[in-house]
């Protein structure tokens, strides 16, 4: 205790002797003194004057006001409560070397208040072997700072998780289209691209793209939109709306531009397919009409026949009736396969071949009608399998159909029809089925477009249904269809379907 | 002597539907089943009047239409649309009637009698 109490003495008086020589000359004796108190009690620090043992001997007004009347106690227990010296004490430092030792530490005030200071320890009084005996500890408060800092850190962390979380493409872009910076998703489907050209990174393009967004923003300054197709890196294409937005410094002017783009890929597929549905309701429309025409032709007939008592003429308008009620119920069934109401009714023990040999059945008199030779090409062995009997037969049906069409609509001079249904299968429950013409051909252009629902060239007869019918059948299946066609010469679909037992 | 009617359609029933209703009227009749069938028709026999599907296979039917306006004897015989076609009005300018499928076959029989008064 007394030894305490000395140290702190002449740590007072030190300090005395070193202010009053440093105010040499002043001939107010008091003065060192009232400087020493001023000058510690105007600096918005915690001042402490510690001994050896971490024992506080002197404090300024601000530590006093926040940690309270606390001389003569440690100074780990002032500060944090600790029963013990901080691991990396500045002050024990200083102690040891004499030297000025920095460090960070979270202090409690005595109002329970948590602080960060950061400390700077020095050496304060000097013995005659040059040991250092009390060490002044200068502790500032940065808890704002501190604050300050942890916001702007949770504040940068919270953008960079919005930048790479919002469901856009993002980039940031310089005067000359150099990509600055990416979000995430941008870099996960179109790859790092940090300094590449944005045309080049988007599209493969050599120039800028034509009505750049982008480049009418740097020029004024406002938010432009655009629609492009870019391919990702993986060979995608895909529709984006682009949006353009200016990135200003502090004078306001345009440094960079953030294009956010935005995948609309699925929209634009809706829209085509609501655009194509709406041309099928129409053609639907179109088609039901010309049944109705038929339906109401064979009734006339009929009934003239009837009137006149002509049987010849009857039975020729009920042909027509029950060719038009076999027609509507055709565009019936091909409407419910295309839905997804229906379930594929699976069976054990279907032969295809067996399937081929009916459809051949149910079309040889129209194809004898049309002057065309259905021929049936059946290749043993038959194998049986579990298949969906009734799809596997509509898709036939329509594939018929088409090719009934495909040879009355083509117009080559003298050619003798011909549609060939065969049937190939190997021991692996592989089925393969081709319907094969040598009608009208389907040119390049259209053959992209087949299987897309709704497209179909036939006007009043087509439906645009009957291949969707065919894709549903071979999906079900999980087999897979293809078709050859060249213009003038004819067409080929061939289908494979795999047992489902 | 009794009028002859040309029936151009694609569709047989069409062509049998509409040739009942004429004959039973008294109409002589003669079918075409697409463009060119009825233009070689037309220029060998002499028809009155001309019931014509717009929508046909390789657009023969205002192929047809095209052929008949340009020819100064044939452009006078009257044509009656008769076509489920949407905007069928606009392929064909002054038709005599134009018929929307299916057709009530006493209206298509006073526009019939109408255009060939």
């Amino acid at each position: 205790m007394s030894r305490t109490d000395n140290s702190g003495l002449r740590a007072l008086r030190a300090l005395r002797r070193r202010l009053g020589r440093w105010v040499s000359g002043n001939t107010d004796l008091d003065a060192p003194t009232r400087l020493a108190t001023h000058w510690r009690d105007v600096v918005p620090c915690y001042l402490s004057v510690q001994d050896r043992d971490l024992r506080i001997v002197e404090a300024n007004n601000l530590f006093r006001q926040d940690f309270g009347q606390r001389v003569g106690q440690y100074c780990y227990h002032v500060y944090k409560g600790r029963g013990s010296p901080c691991p990396e004490c500045p002050v024990l430092k200083t102690f040891e070397d004499g030297q000025i030792h920095t460090g960070q530490e979270i202090v409690v005030t005595h109002d329970g208040q948590r602080a960060h200071v950061l400390v700077t320890s020095a050496s304060f009084l000097v013995d005659h072997r040059g040991r250092t005996t009390a060490v002044m500890e200068m502790s500032t408060n940065i808890t704002q700072v501190k604050t300050l800092e942890q916001e702007l850190h949770q504040s940068k962390q919270y953008f960079q998780q919005l930048f790479d979380s919002v469901p856009c493409y993002i980039s940031l872009q310089n005067h000359d289209f150099r990509i600055v910076e990416t979000n995430q998703l941008f870099r996960q489907d179109f790859g790092d691209q940090s300094g590449k050209l944005c045309f080049q990174a988007y599209k493969g393009r050599a120039s800028v793209c034509p009505d750049c967004p982008v480049e009418k923003t740097f020029a004024d300054g406002q938010v432009h939109s655009s629609e492009e197709l870019v391919v990702t890196r993986d060979g995608r294409r895909a529709n984006m709306i682009v949006y353009s937005m200016p990135v200003t410094d502090e004078q306001g002017k345009i440094v960079s531009v953030m294009e956010v783009s935005t995948n609309i890929t699925e929209v634009k597929h809706l829209q085509h397919q609501l655009a194509a549905m709406g041309l099928a309701v129409a053609g639907m429309a179109h088609r039901v009409k010309n049944i109705l025409m038929g339906l109401e032709g064979g009734i006339f007939v009929v009934n003239t026949g009837m009137e006149e008592d002509n049987r010849g003429q009857i039975d020729d308008g009920w042909q027509m009736v029950e060719r038009n009620v076999a027609k509507i119920s055709r565009l019936v069934k091909d409407l419910l396969y295309c839905s997804k109401e229906r379930d594929p009714s699976y069976s054990a023990g279907v032969s295809p071949a067996q399937i081929v040999r009916d459809v051949h059945g149910l079309y040889l008199t129209r194809t004898r009608q049309e002057g065309i030779e259905l021929v049936l090409d059946l290749r043993e062995p038959y194998q049986t399998g579990t298949f969906d009997p009734e799809g596997i037969q509509n898709m036939l049906a329509n594939l018929t159909a088409n090719a009934i069409d495909a040879c009355r609509f083509d117009t080559t001079p003298d050619k003798a029809h011909q549609i060939r249904l065969s049937c190939r299968q190997d021991d692996t429950g592989i089925t393969m089925l081709e319907v094969s013409d040598n009608g009208a051909g389907i040119s390049t252009e259209h053959l992209e477009k087949v299987f897309k629902g709704f497209f179909s060239t036939k006007g009043t007869e087509g439906t645009g249904l009957g291949l969707l019918v065919v894709n549903k059948v071979v999906e079900e299946h999980k087999g897979t269809v293809s078709v050859r066609s060249a213009p003038g010469q004819g067409t080929t679909f061939t289908v494979s379907l795999r047992s489902a037992g | 002597m009794s009028k002859k009617i040309m029936v151009v359609d694609d569709e047989q029933d069409v062509r049998t539907f509409l040739t009942a209703i004429l004959k039973k009227a008294g109409y002589e009749t003669v079918t075409a089943g697409d463009g060119h069938e009825a233009l070689a028709l037309v220029k060998a026999t002499k028809v009155d009047l001309i019931t014509l599907d717009l929508m046909m296979p390789n657009k023969t039917g205002t192929d047809f239409y095209r052929h008949l306006i340009k020819d100064k004897d044939l452009s006078q015989i009257p044509v009656i649309i008769v076509s489920g076609l949407p905007g069928r009005h606009l392929a064909v300018k002054d038709p005599a009637a134009i018929f929307d499928k299916p057709i009530d076959p006493d209206a298509f029989l006073a526009a019939v009698e109408q255009a060939l008064a």
